[in-house]
């Protein structure tokens, strides 16, 4: 009986690391290829660590395409909208929860109703509301309209319902605002869920595709999705700097998911709430 | 002194009031202009015919006949449906699959596993359309070269029409599987131990056990996840952009890839709007078909 139910774990950990190989050798390979010569990528087997390893893959990258200015785009755009989005869907979320007023809880319904719209409806619509507004072109158009979404709203009401009331109620009898009331013992007491939604927020805007894709053309503001994806339609078969610009492009994702990985579990289980 | 309590109270309520709306405002005008207003400018385009640059021209419902007598949208619209019934399945059974296998380890191991199983998802579907594309590639990618050393068939991946739609699926499925793995991870835990302790006593075996508890508990997160991973993959793009463009003759050729081109190659905003908007009411009939047809009964 024991050495039955050894055998099947073995077999257990057999297929566990199997799959183990099939999700993380891609990633590593990429790591490592980056670092290689051009001939050497394509050797049978593939090693995970460079013969000869070269930095003149990423020396090309960071000096002969705009690779840092697409980084430095991304990463200016992602920041921000992760910054206001935090604040504005925290205002909101402690208004919905914690605020009495007529009408909050049909605005609120719309506004949760909004999470089923699929985005591809939306993005003619929104490129002519962009435009109109006169921002194409401009950093407004990459980080305002995907700021409004229902998701952060929705989960800090949730959070903020869990806070007893007591809180509000004293802080009321001491004759605070309620903007105190929000920014002195509400947004504090935020820490957890803005570390799980800005994780979130950072990248899934850092890893956006076709919104910057349609509505930016300046190459000035291009992001970095958009930018290593012209570079690999033009460059289609230079397979030693495409991999270092995939990899440079996947830096700050990696470093997210290495520090940031608790709370970006915690996120992706949040959403599953809602069901 | 009573008279002065209510009317601070009043004022209070007052105050309360104000201080509700002007916390929603930015929030609520944004989903307005960005969320609610596209929605009904969507449907409003797709009665015009206009190149995003000229004076629209209202024409009606002729969009929506020309739709119906394009071919390639046909087509489009097929390829999309056989990615969604293909995907969308594997993505539950196999996420499921993976979920149980990392929980029957023991905690360092299951840590161990489910990162790695999740690590796929932190890169952007650029990133993982250019890794696989490189693996994919005929001459001399790792598949082939692989399959070569082991003296075993070669195939063209991406570049043939039979099998590139699901090589892209492949992909797709290695990106996004460890997201759903993490929860039904949660789903699982959620169900109470004492249930299978209960479930043992009366000498219900592992597999009785998976259908008579797992199964049915685990009814609402299977549900939200085939309802969620619907919506996405009906939408799938990023992937075809990089890997094929929509080719091998369209044989990859997604709705939204089309719609893609006919809005900002071709600029054909009202036709491009007009398939985006049937391709709403696709996505929400089946949305609302998955609620209705698959939350009867069952709940605990």
């Amino acid at each position: 009986m024991k050495s039955n139910i050894s055998m099947k774990y073995i077999m257990v950990c057999l297929i566990s690391i199997l799959l183990l190989i099939v999700f993380v050798f891609p990633i590593l390979w990429m790591l490592s290829s980056s670092f290689k010569h051009s001939d050497d990528i394509f050797k049978f087997p593939p090693s995970l660590i460079p013969a000869n390893a070269t930095l003149e893959n990423f020396k090309y990258i960071l000096t002969s395409v705009p690779f840092p200015r697409y980084m430095f785009n991304s990463i200016f755009v992602a920041s921000t909208l992760t910054a206001v989005a935090l604040i504005f869907h925290s205002m909101a979320g402690f208004s919905f929860a914690i605020l009495r007023f007529p009408g909050r809880s049909i605005i609120f319904s719309v506004i949760i109703a909004t999470m089923m719209i699929p985005f591809t409806v939306r993005l003619i619509p929104l490129f002519i509301i962009v435009r109109a507004l006169g921002w194409a072109n401009t950093y407004f158009a990459l980080i305002i309209p995907p700021l409004f979404h229902a998701y952060g709203i929705f989960l800090f009401r949730q959070f903020y319902l869990t806070i007893p009331k007591d809180l509000k109620e004293a802080a009321i009898i001491d004759g605070c605002s309620f903007f105190k009331i929000w920014i002195k013992i509400y947004l504090p007491l935020s820490r957890p869920i803005i570390a799980v939604l800005g994780t979130i927020f950072f990248l899934v805007t850092y890893n956006d595709f076709i919104w910057p894709l349609v509505i930016i053309n300046n190459p000035d503001l291009k992001v970095i999705q958009v930018g290593l994806a012209d570079f690999v339609a033009k460059r289609g078969t230079n397979w030693d700097i495409i991999i270092a610009g995939t990899a440079f492009a996947a830096i700050p994702t990696i470093i997210i998911f290495f520090f940031m990985q608790r709370q970006l579990v915690q996120g992706i289980k949040m959403t599953g709430l809602k069901g | 002194m009573k008279h002065s309590y209510f009317s601070r109270l009043a004022t209070e309520k007052n105050r309360e009031k104000i201080a509700g709306y002007a916390f929603i405002l930015p929030d609520t005008v944004g989903i307005f202009i960005f969320m609610i207003v596209p929605i009904v400018l969507a449907f409003i385009v797709s009665l015009t015919k206009w190149t995003g640059l000229s004076e629209p021209q209202t024409v009606g419902f002729r969009n929506y006949l020309t739709l119906f007598n394009d071919w390639i949208w046909w087509h489009s619209i097929k390829i999309t449906l056989l990615f969604v019934i293909i995907f969308v399945p594997i993505m539950i059974f196999g996420s499921l699959g993976l979920a149980l296998l990392v929980n029957s380890h023991v905690k360092l191991l299951k840590d161990i596993f489910r990162i790695s199983f999740f690590a796929p998802y932190m890169l952007s579907m650029i990133v993982t359309s250019i890794i696989w594309k490189f693996f994919y590639a005929p001459l001399n990618g790792l598949i082939n070269q692989t399959l070569r050393a082991l003296h075993l068939p070669t195939f063209q991946w991406l570049g043939s029409k039979d099998i590139a739609l699901l090589c892209i699926l492949f992909v797709y499925l290695w990106w996004y599987i460890g997201y759903y793995m993490i929860l039904f991870i949660a789903g699982l835990n959620d169900i109470p131990k004492m249930y299978y302790d209960a479930a043992a006593v009366d000498g219900a075996g592992k597999w009785a056990q998976f259908v008579q508890i797992t199964l049915p508990l685990l009814k609402p997160t299977m549900l939200f996840v085939m309802v969620v991973l619907t919506i996405e993959s009906f939408q799938v793009f990023d992937i075809v952009y990089v890997m094929t463009r929509g080719g091998p003759g369209r044989a990859t050729y997604v709705n939204v890839f089309y719609i893609y081109e006919r809005a900002f190659i071709t600029l054909k905003f009202g036709y491009a709007s007009a398939m985006a908007f049937i391709l709403f009411i696709i996505i929400s009939l089946t949305s609302i078909f998955q609620f209705k047809y698959f939350h009867s009964g069952g709940d605990y």
